[in-house]
């Protein structure tokens, strides 16, 4: 069982605070469940329109603080994706 | 709401969607929402089940809020605003029809930071799990 993949949205900046947070939160709450867990970051400007399938391969989305974004628009197309696809999200 | 923007992204403060959070700003440069609040959940709401509790205390530090003006289109849309701060403003979303769809202006991922996790982001990977 290799757990939950996580995709999140957001353009990861290794020294940001909350960056680092959430993947910290990510790894320490899939230990405390007792589950594996893989995630990975997408870049904002790589969900052009259209292109937002890539996320398919995820089982949840989480739209990550950075704001502004590279690209409002990619982080929106993929906002849509989870509420059209029925996909987990949170947005923080 | 097909001309909804961002004031940080340079709209309009006064019709943006999102707009500068109505406080006074601490310092400059300072984010305008900071420090722990209380926020106030509607009860039966996906967030006050999570939390089991009608409030929640959450560390903020943001400084842009949904536009007070626009709240009314929430209460009417799928979209609902199911925490709230002290004087009504908008803290948590949630959209009904969906397994798992929730949006804080709060930073969940923050308890980890302290060696904790958090009631939103364990049901976060339970919905995730159950994919």
């Amino acid at each position: 069982m290799a757990g939950p993949r996580i995709g999140i949205i957001g353009d990861f900046k290794p020294d940001y605070l909350y960056h680092q947070a959430t993947n910290q939160a990510l790894d320490l709450t899939a230990r405390s469940l007792g589950t594996e867990i893989s995630y990975a970051w997408v870049p904002t400007d790589s969900i052009a329109e259209g292109e937002s399938r890539s996320l398919d391969r995820f089982d949840g989305l989480w739209a990550s603080p950075g704001s502004p974004y590279h690209s409002m628009l990619g982080a929106l197309e993929g906002i849509r994706f989870a509420r059209e696809r029925d996909k987990p999200f949170i947005g923080t | 709401m097909g001309d909804a923007d961002h004031a940080e992204y340079g709209a309009d403060p006064e019709t943006a969607l999102i707009t500068p959070a109505h406080c006074e700003i601490p310092e400059p440069g300072a984010p305008r929402i900071a420090g722990k609040q209380r926020v106030l959940l509607t009860p039966g709401s996906l967030a006050a089940m999570t939390y089991g509790s009608p409030e929640a205390f959450e560390e903020f530090r943001c400084s842009n809020e949904l536009n007070r003006r626009y709240q009314p289109l929430f209460e009417a849309s799928g979209l609902h605003i199911t925490g709230v701060g002290d004087e009504g403003e908008a803290r948590v979303v949630e959209l009904t029809g969906h397994p798992f769809f929730v949006g804080t202006l709060y930073l969940p991922q923050n308890s980890a930071l302290e060696g904790n996790t958090h009631p939103l982001v364990e049901a976060f990977l339970q919905a995730a799990v159950g994919t």
